[in-house]
Parts: C-alpha cells; structure tokens; sequence
C-alpha cells in the first residue's frame, strides 16, 4: 500500500545548483534526497533539476568526488526556491588518496620524503644501500668517508633509525675509520622507508637532526626463494606461508669483500677484507579483525682488519681489527580499533659488541631493552588524539671495566585539528626522562599546514628537540645534561600529475651541545640554516623518473674540543644532485646515471691559525648501472650491471694531520672506477619488484 | 491470532516484494544504458545513478556492485592523477557488495580489475606489488568458475599490458581473450541484473591483432 501511495503521488521538481568554495559551479556532483533514489547528478555549470514524489521536511545531500560531502535540511513543498549549495573541497590532496597509506606512524605530516624499495635501490650508485640512496636526497651532506647520514649541519649522532617504531642503535655495521660502513639492512625487508629531515613529530625523540623510519613488509602472498649472487657473497632466503594468516622467513648471507676490492684495485691495505655473517628471520601474523603481529630478528657478525697509514708515524701503517657482533629482535603488534583508531605496541631488543684490536683490544658492549606503546582515537569533531610512552633499559659495557645504566623513559601526545576547512593544526608535547642525565626535558612542537590548492601545500613547523650525550661522554661525567636543537621550518610543495616541487627553508638553533675542552660540559651551541630544492618527474608512463636537488647550508658551531664557532668537517654550503632512471621496457632493460656535485668541507689543519679554514677541492661522483631483466616460468632472473665512479677521479674528503702538523695522511674514496655485476635468481611468486630493489 | 501473524508476514513479504521489484526496475535501464556510455560525464551520471540506489539500498549487492564498477570504469577513463581518488571510491563500495555476498566469484573479478586500473597511475612502481594482489583475486575467481569470461579477459588484458620479459604479452594473452570471446559468444540467455561486462573490451583487445 505504501508503495502504490508513493508511485501516483505528485511529483515536484527540486531546482538549484552547487557551487566550491570560491563560487565556481561544480559539475559531475551527485545530488539526492538522503535514503531516497530521488536525485540527479550536476551539470557542468552547477545546476541540478530532479522531481520527489514527497512533500515536507528532509536532508539534500551532495557527495562529489574531489569535495567533502555536504547535507543541507530542505523543505520540499509545490514552489520550492531553487537551492544553492556551497560545498568545500577536500583537505588532502587529491592524489595522496592512495593505498599505501600503510604507515600509522606519521613522523612529519607530509613533509618528509617517502622512498618505495625500488627508489631506493634503482638509485645508481646507492649499492642496495639505504643510507647511500638517501644522500642523493635534499638535506644530506655528501660525506664519503661515513657510511652514516649528516643532516642540516647535524653529525651523524644526531641521526636516528627506527624499524617498526623501534630504534636500531647500531643501524651501521662497525668498521675501520674513514671507510664508508654499508647499513645494516636490506632495503628489501621493508616497504616503507621515510625520511624527515626535521620538525618530526612528538613520537619521535632522542635525536636532533633526523628520523629513519622502515616499515618491515606486510605479510607475502605467495611462498618462495631468493638467491643473490654477488661479487662479494651469496644471500638466500626462503618465505613460507602456513595457512592464510601466518608466514615465516629466513634469510642467510655470508659476504668476503676480498677478492672484489682486489678486482677493483681498492686502495686499503686490508690485512682481512670485510667478511660478514648476517641471518634474518621474521614472523607474521594476521589478525582475523584486522591488525597483524609481527617479529623480525637479525644477526650479524663481522670482522675486518687493515694496515692504516698513522699520521703521527709520517704514515707508518699501524694495524687495527675490528670485530662487530649484533643482534635485534623486534616485536610488534598493531590494531586498529574503532573507525580511524588505532594501537601500538612494540618490544625491541638491541645488542652490539664491537671489539677494537690495535697495540692493545679496547671494546664496548651494548644491550638496549625497549618498550613502546601507542594508540590514536578521534575526539570531537574530526579532530584526533596521538599519545603513547616508552621506557627503555640500556647497559654499556666499555672495555669490561667501566658499566653504566641508564633507565629513561618518555611520553607524549599531539593533537590534529583541522582548523578553517584548509589548515591542520599539530600541537604536541614530549617528555624525556633519564636516569643518567640531570632532570627532565619537555619539549614542545607545532606544525601548521594549509592547503592552498588540490596541488599545493605551504606548511610551518616548529619544535623544541632534545637528545642525551653519547654514552661515552655520560659514562665519563653523567650529570652532563640534555643537548638541544629548536627547529623553525617553512616549507611548499606543489605535486600533481607525476611531477613533485618542494622547497623548504629552515633554521636550526642548538644548545648545550657536549664540549670536551675542559671538563665535560653542555657549553657547546650552534646555528645551521638553510633552503632545499627538490623537484622530481616521476610520469611513468614513458618510464623514465628523474630528479634533482639543491640544498644550501649555512652553519657555525662550537662543540667537542672545537675552540671558537666554526663550521664543521661534515658541512659543506652547496650540494646538487641529478639522478635519472629509465626502463626500457620492450626489452626488459633498466638504466640509470646519476651525478653529484659538492663544494669543498673543512678539515683540521693545526698549521692554519684560523680554526677549521681549510677546504677540500669540490666533490664530483658520476655513477651508472643498467639491469635486466628476465622470466622464465616462476623463475625471475635479474642481472646488474653498475659502474661506479665513472669519472674514476680521486676524491680527497679531507686529512688527518699528524699532532705536530708536519704530517698529513688524506682522507680518500679508497677506490677508482668500480664495476659491479651480479645476478638474482627468484623461485616462486613474481618477486620481480623486490629484486629490482636489489639493483645495486 | 495465528491468521493476524500471516497477514503481518505476507504483508511484509508482499512490500519487500514490492520494493525488490522496484528496485530492479530502477537498475535495469541504468544497466542497459552501462554497456554503450562512454566519456567521463556520462559514466560519472551513471556512477551517481548507481550510487543513490546503493546509498538507499545498502543491503543490496547489484546496487553497490554497479557502483564500484561504474567507478572503476571512470577510473580506466581518468587522467593518471584522478585515478586513484576514483578507485577508493569503487573500493568502498566493493567493500559493501563483499560484505553482502562473501563468495560471489564477480567480486574478485571486479576487485582485481580495480587493481589493474590502480596500476595504470605508475606502472613501474605499481606494478609488481599490485600486480601480485590482482593475481591472487584472479586465480581464485578462476579456480571457483574456469569459464567466467570477465575473469578470463582481466587475466588476459593484464597478461597483454604486461611486458614480454616478464612473462606476458600479446601473444601469450590470445588464448585467454579467445577463451572470453567464446564463451561471450555462446552465452545469449543472461540474468538481467546480472554482471554482464567485458565483450565490449574483449573484442576491442582482439582487434589488435589483425
């Protein structure tokens, strides 16, 4: 009855049209009476005509792709006025919609960069290395001779790695000096890798100038087996599902870097080439309601040994072993709650032993217990809440004389309110707490973004950042205290279509950096400042992705046993990076070039009376590489090619002088030109995406 | 007593009849109309016809089916940069058809075609990783029907726009699109409401080859 009542009741026309922000007519919008079929889709000019068979009292909503959805009461009676609805964009960008939003652990709210594997490792020059990749990146001081990241005029202390929310203390293999140590981690473990370089989020503590943060895989599809055969090693793994919810892995690596250096005429006399052990094992789990459980292990051993020129000797060599043993066990469980919550918790375990062996063994010994949690629920209105704690057991043996303890602990929280229908405000507060260092630290942050467009983003950050002296120094004097940075950035991106502009100013300010001159103390400050251009072309369509960077720096400090300001041995004012990768598809073939430029950096020359006033000639690195690849059944066959330092220039990062400054010994890339070929062989699922990752 | 309760049921069942019929009253001329639209404007009309059904049906499947795959078809037509905001949206109600008919073969058909069009946006970053997901759907949808023909052309346009050197190919894809077109071809008596998409695009894929 109700539905013959319905059908010959008299229809009435509903006229209007809808209308942005700024007044412009929106076209392709869907217009309906809510819980009715009665409806019509807009024109291109904006206006909508369609007829309801009911009078009186009801919601009119208008849902369109590219806006927020907007409900409006109307009454509807014989002359209904035409009605004009005024709907507001979207606040995040259009193309940010994607599904890779994997990453709960927001670190810097859109203004870090965001590398997938394959980024990573198709980078010529990056050797499968994440850290080497990352150098090709805005903010990043080239410094050869260290495998670690120096960011903003930041030492490489004040870098930190996070896997899974956890932190790696250890993240670089323990080598000789002056020799870039490789990271720990294949960049084929994770399929998230994010970098800010400043202005993190209240998460994230204990490091001034930046956080890396990996996301280990989710669970695989499909069971298989991985091969790598390099110059240098052989690497196998093998992933094994059981059931739909639960997979394991293994994957073991031994790696002689002797008759490779031999090959490529490396400069080191190395009395034992590096030779590594690595094993990596994880488990997963799925939750039936989402969520997964996740443990990833990791071992290594490693030895190296050389003869290295002594300085104070007139470049005698003097012998020096290092021996590296570590360890890391990470437990992870993530859920997600209700509608846009979701929680954390995380156990790591981090163990280092580095043994030193030279006229006399001289070693340190670290074990790091770490417990995280964390979780996200809305409050009013779309507004959220992060907020979490952590408290984390250290010991460091150094030399089996000396142990120190420390216990400390952090909490915090940050706000997200989505203010004047275009910005987002983040308030946050961390708390750092530590047994070994004098009192707590409260450290205050804030960012600001606004979307000027579908395609552009200006955003603000500031934020108080703090991060307790190296172990080494507290050990010695622990009531020294925490070391600081504030950090003031102002940063506009513009992305649309494949194409990404992002340039950044910023200035940082520390203080109480640890000195060493006199007694151990917090005298130390300093200022870096600076701008970043990165624009990247990433279309794919004709499967060529390039990109180019500029980064400025500016900075002065006094710290360690530095006398007067100055800017440090690791900074440098101009970098540029052109990096371009194509793939040819038609015959499976992937090339790539890259090329980096860099001005002089100062080294310690006790004969100059001005401190630090010395510069290295400019740093020049050209590096190409090629692979291809094939399939034959499940089998995927990928073989590398890779020529690094194709100018085969030496390149001097700076000198060691001897005490009296009648000796130097330079500081060299220990090699000419390096070639490099290997194979990957995969039995299985279509790993061809992981291998590319694998390209050196 | 007893009579008043089966009036009250067969009340109930006679408007939910009622209701269903109107209901596919409203999804077959839009469906009819599906198969020759093409262009943005017309499929976006079409996405929001579909989509006011499903909004006002939420328990129905064809309803929100219709909806996702309308979108999906937007997202094939889209500029790379709106493809993905038009596939989150399929996505949303394909999630809502799953929820209603959990083993329904044509959800995972229509869910790995969603990927294929995900992966137009950045084939080279996509393509592995979702690649990989849309193969899962596939395989299953065929293992539970072998000769559905919408399977089959999605598993053999991907196999065509996949590059020889990584298995696929033109001429690997031909069987399997020769496969969709005969079985298309033999089937003649379909269910109205039910998905009946892909000759279109079956018979334009084996076009290139001539």
């Amino acid at each position: 009855m109700a539905c013959a009542s319905v059908t010959y009741a008299q229809e009435v026309p509903v006229r209007g049209n809808v209308i942005d922000h700024r007044g412009h007519p929106v076209g392709g919008a869907n217009v309906f009476i809510k819980g009715t079929v009665y409806g019509a889709t807009t024109e291109d000019d904006g206006s909508f005509t369609f007829h309801v068979p009911s009078l009186g009292d009801t919601v009119l909503v208008v849902r369109h792709l590219a806006m927020q959805a907007a409900a409006m009461p109307v009454t509807i009676k014989a002359d209904t006025p035409p009605i004009t609805v005024r709907i507001k964009p979207r606040s995040t960008l259009l193309d940010e919609a994607t599904v890779d939003t994997r990453n709960h652990r927001s670190i810097d709210h859109n203004r870090s960069i965001t590398l997938t594997t394959m980024d990573i490792d198709t980078s010529p020059g990056s050797d499968g290395d994440v850290t080497t990749a990352l150098r090709q990146f805005p903010g990043v001081q080239t410094v050869g001779e260290s495998g670690a990241l120096f960011v903003r005029g930041g030492s490489s202390e004040e870098s930190k790695t996070f896997i899974d929310g956890l932190e790696i203390t250890y993240p670089y293999v323990t080598g000789v000096p002056d020799i870039a140590q490789r990271s720990r981690y294949s960049p084929h473990l994770f399929e998230g890798i994010t970098f800010s370089t400043g202005g993190y989020a209240s998460a994230y503590g204990g490091a001034l100038s930046s956080i890396l943060s990996l996301d280990s895989r989710q669970h695989p599809t499909q069971s298989s087996t991985v091969i790598a055969l390099l110059p240098y090693g052989v690497q196998g793994g093998h992933d094994q599902l059981f059931g739909e919810r639960t997979s394991a892995g293994v994957d073991v690596g031994y790696s002689n870097f002797g008759p490779y250096y031999r090959l490529i005429n490396h400069r080191t006399d190395w009395t034992s080439a590096p030779e590594n052990w690595t094993a990596n094992a994880n488990l997963r789990y799925s939750m039936p309601k989402g969520g997964i459980i996740k443990w990833y292990g990791y071992a290594n051993t490693s030895l190296q040994a050389a003869n290295l020129p002594n300085e104070n000797d007139a470049g005698r060599p003097a012998y020096l072993k290092v021996n590296n043993r570590n360890a890391v066990s990470l437990f992870t469980l993530e859920r997600p709650l209700a509608k846009r919550a979701y929680m954390y918790v995380g156990y790591g375990f981090n163990f280092n032993h580095d043994e030193y062996v030279a006229a006399s063994a001289t070693g340190s010994l670290q074990a790091q217990h770490q417990l995280r949690f964390a979780f996200r629920t809305p409050l009013i209105g779309s507004s959220t809440i992060d907020a979490g704690m952590e408290g984390y057991s250290v010991r460091l043996s150094l030399s089996d004389m000396m142990a120190v303890f420390d216990h400390k602990g952090a909490a915090w929280a940050e706000l997200t309110i989505p203010a004047f229908d275009r910005a987002t405000l983040r308030p946050g507060l961390r708390l750092d707490y530590s047994s070994l260092v004098a009192g707590a630290t409260l450290s205050p942050r804030l960012t600001a973004t606004y979307q000027l467009s579908a395609a552009d983003r200006l955003s603000l950050a500031w934020g108080k950042y703090t991060q307790q002296p190296d172990y080494v120094y507290l050990a010695a004097m622990p009531n020294i205290s925490y070391q600081r940075a504030h950090h003031y950035i102002a940063n506009y991106q513009h992305s649309s279509g494949g194409h990404l502009l992002r340039i950044e100013g910023y200035r940082k300010d520390y203080g109480a950096l640890v000195t060493t001159r006199d007694d151990l103390a917090n005298d130390g400050s300093g200022t870096a400042s600076g701008v970043e251009i990165f624009y990247r072309n990433q279309q794919g369509d004709s499967g060529l992705d390039y990109w180019l960077t500029y980064s400025y720096l500016h900075t002065e400090r006094t710290y360690l046993d530095y006398p007067t300001r100055a800017m440090p041995t690791f900074a440098t004012p101009h970098t540029v990076h052109a990096v371009a990768k194509q793939f040819i598809q038609p015959i499976g073939v992937y090339v790539g070039a890259s090329y980096s430029f860099a001005t002089g950096r100062p080294y310690f020359n006790p004969n100059n009376p001005i401190f630090l006033g010395d510069r290295t000639t400019a740093y020049h690195h050209v590096n190409v590489n090629a692979a291809l690849l094939r399939k034959w059944g499940n089998t995927f066959i990928t073989v590398v090619a890779a020529v690094n330092n194709v100018l085969g220039n030496r390149q001097v990062f700076g000198y060691r002088y001897a005490d009296d400054g009648g000796f130097r010994v330079p500081i060299e890339r220990p090699y000419g030109r390096a070639l490099l070929i290997a194979a990957f062989i995969s039995i299985g699922r279509d790993r061809s995406e992981e291998i590319l990752n694998q390209l050196p | 007593m007893n009579y008043l309760l089966l009036l009250c049921i067969s009340l109930a069942v006679l408007m939910g009849a009622a209701r269903a019929q109107s209901l596919e009253e409203l999804l077959t001329p839009k469906i009819a109309v599906l198969d020759t639209t093409k262009g943005m404007s017309g499929l976006q009309q079409l996405a929001n016809d579909f989509e006011r059904i499903a909004l006002a049906h939420p328990k129905n499947w064809h309803a929100n089916y219709y909806t996702a795959y309308t979108y999906t078809c937007l997202a094939f037509a889209a500029p790379k940069d709106q493809i993905d905001a038009r596939c989150d949206r399929a996505q949303e109600y394909l999630d809502v058809a799953m929820a209603i008919r959990p083993d329904d073969v044509e959800n995972r058909i229509l869910a790995a075609y969603l990927l294929s069009a995900r992966i137009n946006v950045n084939p080279m970053t996509r393509g592995a990783s979702m690649g990989r997901e849309s193969k899962v759907h596939l395989t299953t949808a065929l293992e539970q029907a072998p000769d559905n023909p919408r399977a089959l052309y999605v598993r053999g346009m991907g196999i065509f726009y996949t590059p020889a050197v990584f298995g696929g190919g033109k001429k690997k894809a031909k069987p399997f699109l020769e496969r969709a077109r005969e079985i298309f071809d033999a089937s003649t008596d379909f269910i109205p409401l039910d998905p009946h998409w892909g000759r279109r695009e079956t018979a334009a894929l084996l076009a290139t080859y001539k």
